[in-house]
Parts: C-alpha cells; sequence; structure tokens
C-alpha cells in the first residue's frame, strides 16, 4: 500500500510559486527524503502533506486519505517534528510529553512508561522538571523530536529535524529514526543535509525551484555521474581557464560544476600524475589535491547547477 | 467538531496555571477598578439616577467591572492565539488529531472559567464590603450575562487577531479594549450621553451586557 501519492502538488504564495506540479509516490515502511536547499519547497510540501495549509492545485493522499477532504483522519495517522522549535516554552519537558500523550489518548499508565521510556533514549532524564526555555537549543530540539515518538505515528514527517543540532544530538535521532522505521512505520524526511539523507532515506527527491528534478535511491542518484573518482585542485590561478584546458584531456569524464577545480576520472591512481602535470603546464600552481568517490552532492550539483550552503 | 477539547481543556488550564500572574491580574484588575474606580469617581458623581431610582456610583459600576473583566478574559483568548502562533506551536496544533473548533472552544471555555470564577469572587466579596451591598436578585441572569459576554468577546478578539499578523495583534489588543469599554454603558449611564454615543453604545455587546448583569 502506499503512504503517499503526490500528483501535480502545487502552492503559490504571491507571485512565488512555492511548490510547482510536484509528483511522487512513497511506500509504505519507506524512508523517504526530500534533498535541497533552503526555500527549495520541501517544507511547503511537507506542510500541504500534513495538512497544515491546503494545496492550491494537485492532489495528496497519505494512507488512501486526501489532505483536503479528510484532513481530520490523515491528522490520527501522522506525527510532525516542524523545522522551527514549536513547544511550549513554559512548560517542563515531562509535562510537555505528557500533553502530546494526552492529544494521542494514550491512558496514564502508558502515557508514564512512554515518557520514561522518551527521556531515557533522548538523554533527558535529568531535565525532565526543567523548563523548556531554560533548556539549551540542542536540548530542545531533541524534546521536540521526542513528541513525535510519544504514539508511533504509522507516517512520522520530520521537517530538518537535526538542523542546528551538535553531531552527538544528530546521531541520537538519526539512530532513534532508523530504529524507528524498523517497526515498519513511513518516515518522510526534509533536509539539507547531503550526509543526513545519504545515511537515512531508502530514496531521495532532490528538489529544487519547488520542482522535483530527481528521484531514486541514494546510490542510484550517486551513479548517475557515471562512478569514476573526482580529482579536485586547490589551485592559483584561472579556474575558467583551467578548465577548459583539461576538458579536452580524453581520459577526464566530466569537469564538476561548482567554484572549485574538479574533474571526474575513471581511475585516479592512473591519471592523477599525467592530470597533475597537465595543470602545472597550463600555468596554475597546486596548493592541494584530494580523491574521492562521488557523492550526493556532486549528484546535486550537477542536477541543480548549485551546492547547498 | 469536538474531537480533542478535553485534552485542548486541559492543555490551556495547564498554560494558565504557569502563567499565574494572569490570573493575579486578572483578578486584581476588576477588583481594584471596582474599588479605586468606583469609590473614587462616585465620591465626584453622587448617586446615578437609573431605572427610576437612585444609585451610588459603587454599586452603578459593580456590573461594568465584572465587564471590564470579561473584556480582558477575551483579550487574553485573543493573546493566546498571537502567543501561539508566535511560538510557532500554532502550526503544530493544526496537525493534531484535533478539530479546529475545539482549539478556539477550548480557549472560550478556560476564559469562562476563570471569568465565572472571578464574578462569583466580586460577588462573595462585595456583599459583605460594601455598605448598603452588592445584590442581585436573579444570579442566573447575572451568570448567563456573563457567559454570553464571554463568548461573545472572546469569539471576536480571537477573530480580530487571527486576522491581524504580528507585530500588529499586540496594537490591535490595546486599543480595541477601551474603545469597547467606553463606547458602553459600562462606566456612565447612557441617558446623559450624546445621541452619537448612544447610537454606537447600542450597537455594542458590551453594553446589553452590562445592563442585563445591573438590571438583575
Amino acid at each position: 500500500m502506499l503512504a503517499i501519492e503526490c500528483a501535480g502538488l502545487t502552492k503559490h504564495f504571491g507571485d512565488l510559486t512555492a511548490v510547482d506540479h510536484v509528483s511522487f509516490e512513497v511506500e509504505k515502511g519507506e524512508r523517504f527524503g526530500l534533498l535541497g536547499p533552503n526555500g527549495a519547497g520541501k517544507t511547503t510540501t511537507i506542510r500541504m502533506l500534513t495538512t497544515v495549509i491546503p494545496p492550491d492545485e494537485g492532489t495528496a493522499k497519505v494512507l488512501g486519505f486526501d489532505v483536503r477532504r479528510k484532513p481530520d483522519k490523515v491528522r490520527e495517522k501522522i506525527g510532525v517534528v516542524l523545522q522551527g522549535l514549536a513547544l511550549e516554552f513554559f512548560s517542563t519537558v515531562y509535562d510537555t510529553l505528557d500533553i502530546y500523550g494526552r492529544i494521542y489518548k494514550m491512558n496514564a499508565e502508558n502515557r508514564k512508561k512512554r515518557i520514561e521510556y522518551l527521556l531515557s533514549e533522548f538523554e533527558l532524564e535529568d531535565k525532565r522538571n526543567e523548563r523548556i526555555d531554560c533548556l539549551s537549543g540542542g536540548l530542545q530540539r531533541r524534546v521536540q523530536v521526542a513528541t513525535a515518538f510519544m504514539q508511533p505515528p504509522e507516517i512520522l514527517f520530520l521537517d530538518e529535524p537535526t538542523i542546528g543540532l551538535d553531531p552527538q544530538s544528530r546521531r541520537k535521532i538519526w539512530q532513534f529514526i532508523e530504529e524507528f522505521s524498523k517497526g515498519g512505520y513511513t518516515v518522510i524526511l526534509s533536509t539539507h543535509y547531503m550526509d543526513e539523507a545519504d545515511y537515512l532515506c531508502s530514496r531521495i527527491g532532490i528538489i529544487d525551484y519547488g520542482k522535483i528534478s530527481a528521484l531514486d535511491t541514494p546510490e542510484g542518484l550517486k551513479s548517475t555521474l557515471g562512478g569514476g573518482d573526482i580529482i579536485t585542485f586547490g589551485v592559483e590561478g584561472n579556474v575558467d581557464l583551467l578548465r577548459s584546458t583539461i576538458s579536452k584531456l580524453d581520459y577526464v569524464e566530466e569537469i564538476m560544476a561548482g567554484d572549485e577545480l574538479a574533474a571526474r576520472v575513471e581511475n585516479a591512481d592512473e591519471v592523477l600524475f599525467k592530470l597533475s602535470e597537465e595543470v602545472v603546464k597550463a600555468g596554475a600552481k597546486i596548493k592541494n589535491i584530494s580523491v574521492r568517490k562521488p557523492s550526493l552532492e556532486d549528484t546535486f550539483i550537477k542536477l541543480t547547477g548549485r551546492r547547498i550552503e | 467538531m469536538f474531537k480533542g477539547l478535553p485534552v485542548m481543556y486541559y492543555r490551556e488550564l495547564h498554560n494558565l496555571r504557569r502563567a499565574w500572574f494572569a490570573i493575579i491580574s486578572a483578578t486584581v484588575i476588576p477588583i481594584l477598578y471596582l474599588f479605586l474606580f468606583g469609590l473614587s469617581i462616585g465620591g465626584l458623581m453622587g448617586d446615578i439616577e437609573y431605572e427610576d431610582q437612585y444609585l451610588s456610583y459603587f454599586l452603578f459600576f459593580a456590573p461594568g467591572a465584572v465587564g471590564v473583566s470579561i473584556i480582558f478574559s477575551g483579550v487574553n483568548s485573543g493573546g493566546m492565539i498571537s502567543n501561539d502562533r508566535y511560538s510557532k506551536i500554532l502550526e503544530r496544533i493544526l496537525s493534531w488529531p484535533i478539530s479546529r473548533t475545539s482549539y478556539f472552544l477550548a480557549r472560550i471555555l478556560v476564559s469562562m472559567t476563570t471569568s465565572i470564577s472571578l464574578l462569583l469572587f466580586v460577588l462573595l466579596l462585595g456583599i459583605p464590603l460594601v455598605e448598603g451591598g452588592l445584590y442581585c436578585d436573579n444570579i442566573f441572569l447575572v451568570l448567563l450575562s456573563a457567559l454570553l459576554g464571554i463568548i461573545c468577546f472572546s469569539s471576536i478578539f480571537m477573530s480580530f487577531l487571527s486576522l491581524i499578523p504580528p507585530p500588529n495583534d499586540s496594537i490591535a489588543l490595546t486599543c480595541l479594549p477601551p474603545v469597547i469599554m467606553l463606547c458602553s454603558s459600562m462606566f456612565y449611564s447612557l441617558a446623559n450621553a450624546p445621541s452619537w454615543l448612544r447610537t454606537m453604545a447600542y450597537m455594542n455587546p458590551a453594553t446589553y451586557m452590562t445592563d442585563v448583569m445591573r438590571g438583575a
């Protein structure tokens, strides 16, 4: 069964088309990611799917329920973590979780057990009686994510769940999302972190200027570059001229877009020395060289022509 | 239609418990209005003719002071919407499995709870303390009028504040209550008021709320 079905989903804000005829489907139990820079349309798409705002055009169904016609049914099935902090700042951590348990009609005993479990999992035990506004930004974020797990929803929407978090907290939340999805639950995640999308998502839709430009597994997206290695030169010199020079070399498969001088080759071990010589011959001074496998970011830059800042 | 109303009511009461200063000010302000304003202006004005009898200004103003409390509880209801919107929790609430009606109704119910408690407090305090006594022949009419007033003003302020985005919402919250209170029969008798003011007062629900309480 499909968890999400979107067809031609569109949203305008005045003259701006925030989401432009977006269509995709997500299977139940999938971890689906929307990857794109700020302002790409990720949050607006999630807001429409979670019934916060209605679409202007197109249709969207969540677990078979139309977001426009059956918003109540949709809300019963979903959990949401918003991009910005959305908490009762004068409430304590315990009371915040307790309210969420009540919203999802958990009885007192289950509520208590679940709160204790989440406080332990999110390492918030010693903060249970502290007011939200007295916590650090990272801890507030952890509380916000924890609220979405009070009553495990059939579909969990996470809008930039780890934005602004330290690496330890990010990893903790990733592990929790991973564990959660093993229970057969569906996760829809929006992020602008490449590593997050790569690690967490079984499929990724790359979204930019309100349109989905590619949709595939992380490996599938990376393979669109054709494999091989990417050699990046840190140089002093005219990068545009150097690009033009090395692009003529027969062993250079592709010049990568972006600010740096980077080229994809079939096997870096075989051509690294030759290529470096060509760069020096072209009049550049090499400061450093790095070799790596094509990443999701390379795919993103190739598809959109820009880097996520 | 009323899905999630109990939990939303619980949430509102829970939040109110934290905002203890709001409860104190909601209690103290009308009592201050009643005693300071009622006694001081009463001393200047003397007795007021109302419905073929003469009343002290204090007694005349007592229903108006209750009205002040009801209007401020409406302001609080509107203010809480602004607060939810400003703290972004409104967006989260919109994705909760509750109806929109329950969200608004829970606020009105909390306003009813606090205002009716306050009204009873004012009556209990006023009856033994005031010479001549605050009295009412029909407490149910007073309560009914207060409840309708709460529903009316909470709805007005919530609708108003839903339409006005920050930062203008706080300005609206400051400006609207004095206009409602002063263009009504809450503070003075309309018998000697200019005709344009009487017309405005008769379009104002606060006039009917106060007059019903005064008549009861």
